[in-house]
Order: structure tokens, then C-alpha cells, then sequence
């Protein structure tokens, strides 16, 4: 019966259920409810539905909440903690196998940059040397980061031996370079 | 910004630095309006209770990503509403239907002078209207919880809801129009007096 309504008055029995018509409004909606039977009973419908709501209760959480909240807070930033919180002699040992690392990785970079200049004039040839090169460097990076991920990982449990790994970052490399020349000559 | 929203951005601050006690004062101060939003968005304890857990992980998770011109309780509430969605979205897929709508004889029932069993049927009829608000779309819900449990003005549920005041308007009225018929299909008349447990909404 409702949905013939005009908008205004949809509106202003809107408003006058949310408090907020204007005085000159609400007296129209009187006159126009007490002349309109539909819409007076369809004013009275919307009022029962407000005053039922308006009175529904705010539902309380359980005692139990905050405190299983906090747990939960407390476990997820131990855990990112445990993640990230290596001791400080632990980062530094870090820094220096990183640093190991990229000066073993030094000789390989002076090594393609040769060959991509001395390639440069046969586009064949450069691209082949371009591929390789690439092969090579993501060779390398995907075996720096799996030694370093594992370095973190004992590091928490056995921190000697975390060092011991990093020590051999530089060795790795010159057996993935030997490798390679092998493979080379073959 | 009032004195009380002034100590909740103090608290946000503190928590953002790593203040568990800070976090969890945001925590007792709004667990009751966030699990009583979960509950009238999900109608269920349990997964209100799960879903409140959930919106205060999130709100940890991005309390850098807060902008502390703005309300608080609003901003949190929006991270109920868009996880209690999540949640609607993905019960839709296995969802069975709400055949047992409120029956009128357990609604008519006086409830002056409460027995234990007046009570129980107290606490069935509280159900019922947590069915009816069950029947609405979830965002025609979503308006009417935001207008009556948390008494927003239209402007700030459009804001919440990000979205237009004249649309918050017609939501309102389309929801309370459905509310109305389906009180009469469930001839429910009466409800409204004796639904009443005055005191207890607001936080």
C-alpha cells in the first residue's frame, strides 16, 4: 500500500521517525495523516517498527572476550617478534656474510660485464651471453637467499651453527662458479 | 574532539607503538558495541563472538593505517561491518534457510512478573527480533544497526557505509517498511510492548 506513496511523504514520515522534521513539516504530516487513513496506518506500522528497535537491547559480549582478544594479540606479536628479532650479534654476523657475498659475487658481475661488452657487436652472440648471464645471477641470488632464510631459521635454536653457514656463503659461490666453468669446458 | 576522544587517540598512539595495555583499554572500552554489532550482522553467538575477535585483530594488525581525524568507533565498526560481510558472503554459498520464523504464540505471551519460564520466553522473543532483522539485505541491515543500536545520523552511516545520505534515507524506510510486513505476516502485533528491556542498549 506504501509503495504508492509519493517520495516527500516518505520522506517526512522518514524524518519525523528519526527526529528529524521541521515543526512546519510535522504539522503537515499531521494534516496530511489525519486526512489520509492509508497513510496514517502506514505511519503507524513504521512507528511500531521503530519503537520495537529503538527498545531492542544492546547484546553484551562475553566475559571471556577481551581477555581471549589479548591472547591473541600477545601470541601474534610474539610471533612476529620471534620472526624478526634476531639477537644483535646474530644481525651483525648477518651484515658480514652479506658483505662476504656480495664481494664474492664481485669477480662474476666484472666476468658478464666483459662479455656483454666484448659481445656487444654479434647480437647473436650477446643475446646468448645476456641469458646466460641472467641464468647465472638468478642462480646465485635464489641459493644466496635459501642459505640466508635457513641461517635465520637456526639462528633462533643454534646460533653457532647459523655462523658456520654464513661462513661458507663465499665458498658456495666459488663451487657454483667452478661449477660453471666446468660445464663450460665441457 | 572531546576529552573522551582525546584519551582514545592517546590510547591508538600508545598501541601503535606496541602498548599491549593501551590496546587492550581499546578493547574493554569497545568489545560490547563491536560483538553486539557481529551479532546483529550474523545472528549467532558463537560466530559474533569469533567475528569480534577477528575485527580486533584486524584493527591491531592496521593501526597505522588509521587516520586519527577521524572517529574511532567508526572507523573500527567498519572493519566489523566489511569482515561480517566476508563472513555473510561466504555462508551464502552454504546456506540453509531460516524456515522458523517467530511464532505468534510465543510472542503474545505476557511478560509481567517474570518466572523462569517467562524468562525463557523473554529471551525467545529478543530472538525474534534478531530473525526479522535477519530477513533484511545485509545492507538494509547494516543501516538500521548503524541508525538504532549506535544512533547514527544519516550522514555518518553514509560515511560508514560509504555511501549517500539519500540512499541511507531509502534504505531506512525500505527496511523498516519490510520490518513492518513481515510483524504483520507473523502477526506479531504487540511485540513492541512487551520486547522492551529499557537501559541496556547505548555504550
Amino acid at each position: 500500500m506504501s509503495d504508492e506513496r509519493s517520495l516527500p511523504q516518505q520522506d517526512m514520515m522518514q524524518e519525523a521517525l528519526d527526529g528529524q522534521l521541521s515543526e512546519e513539516m510535522a504539522s503537515k504530516l499531521v494534516d496530511i495523516l489525519r486526512l489520509d487513513e492509508t497513510a496514517a496506518e502506514e505511519y503507524s506500522r513504521l512507528q511500531r517498527v521503530d519503537a520495537m528497535l529503538r527498545r531492542a537491547p544492546q547484546k553484551r559480549a562475553p566475559a571471556r572476550l577481551a581477555a581471549t582478544i589479548m591472547a591473541r594479540v600477545a601470541a601474534t606479536m610474539q610471533a612476529e617478534a620471534e620472526k624478526s628479532g634476531l639477537s644483535p650479534e646474530m644481525q651483525r654476523v648477518m651484515m658480514l656474510s652479506i658483505s662476504a657475498a656480495m664481494m664474492a659475487m664481485m669477480p662474476m658481475m666484472e666476468a658478464a660485464s666483459w662479455l656483454v661488452l666484448n659481445a656487444r657487436r654479434d647480437p647473436e652472440l650477446l643475446s646468448d651471453v645476456m641469458i646466460e648471464t641472467i641464468g647465472w645471477m638468478s642462480l646465485v641470488t635464489n641459493a644466496l637467499i635459501q642459505l640466508l632464510e635457513d641461517a635465520e631459521d637456526l639462528a633462533r635454536t643454534d646460533p653457532e651453527v647459523a655462523a658456520a653457514t654464513l661462513a661458507l656463503t663465499p665458498y658456495m659461490l666459488s663451487t657454483i662458479l667452478d661449477y660453471l666453468d666446468e660445464l663450460e669446458l665441457q | 574532539m572531546t576529552e573522551n576522544d582525546r584519551v582514545v587517540a592517546d590510547w591508538v598512539i600508545k598501541a601503535r607503538l606496541g602498548d599491549q595495555e593501551a590496546f587492550a583499554e581499546l578493547v574493554h572500552l569497545y568489545r560490547d558495541p563491536v560483538y553486539n554489532f557481529c551479532y546483529r550482522m550474523l545472528g549467532e553467538s558463537r560466530e559474533a563472538e569469533d567475528a569480534s575477535q577477528e575485527t580486533f585483530l584486524r584493527v591491531h594488525r592496521n593501526l597505522h593505517r588509521y587516520d586519527i581525524k577521524r572517529s574511532f568507533k567508526t572507523w573500527l565498526l567498519s572493519i566489523a561491518s566489511n569482515h561480517c560481510i566476508d563472513r555473510l558472503r561466504k555462508r551464502r554459498l552454504q546456506y540453509v534457510s531460516l524456515d522458523d520464523e517467530p511464532t505468534a504464540a510465543a510472542l503474545a505471551l505476557s511478560s509481567s512478573d517474570p518466572t523462569p519460564e517467562q524468562a525463557a520466553l523473554k529471551l525467545e522473543m529478543k530472538d525474534a527480533i534478531q530473525k526479522l532483522l535477519l530477513q533484511l539485505d545485509e545492507h538494509y541491515r547494516l543501516a538500521v544497526i548503524y541508525r538504532y543500536w549506535y544512533e547514527y545520523s544519516y550522514a555518518e552511516i553514509a560515511q560508514a557505509m560509504n555511501t549517500t545520505e539519500s540512499a541511507i534515507k531509502s534504505r531506512l524506510h525500505r527496511a523498516r517498511k519490510k520490518l513492518a510486513d513481515l510483524l504483520d505476516d507473523s502477526a506479531l502485533e504487540g511485540i513492541d510492548s512487551r520486547l522492551a528491556d529499557p537501559g541496556t542498549k547505548g555504550t
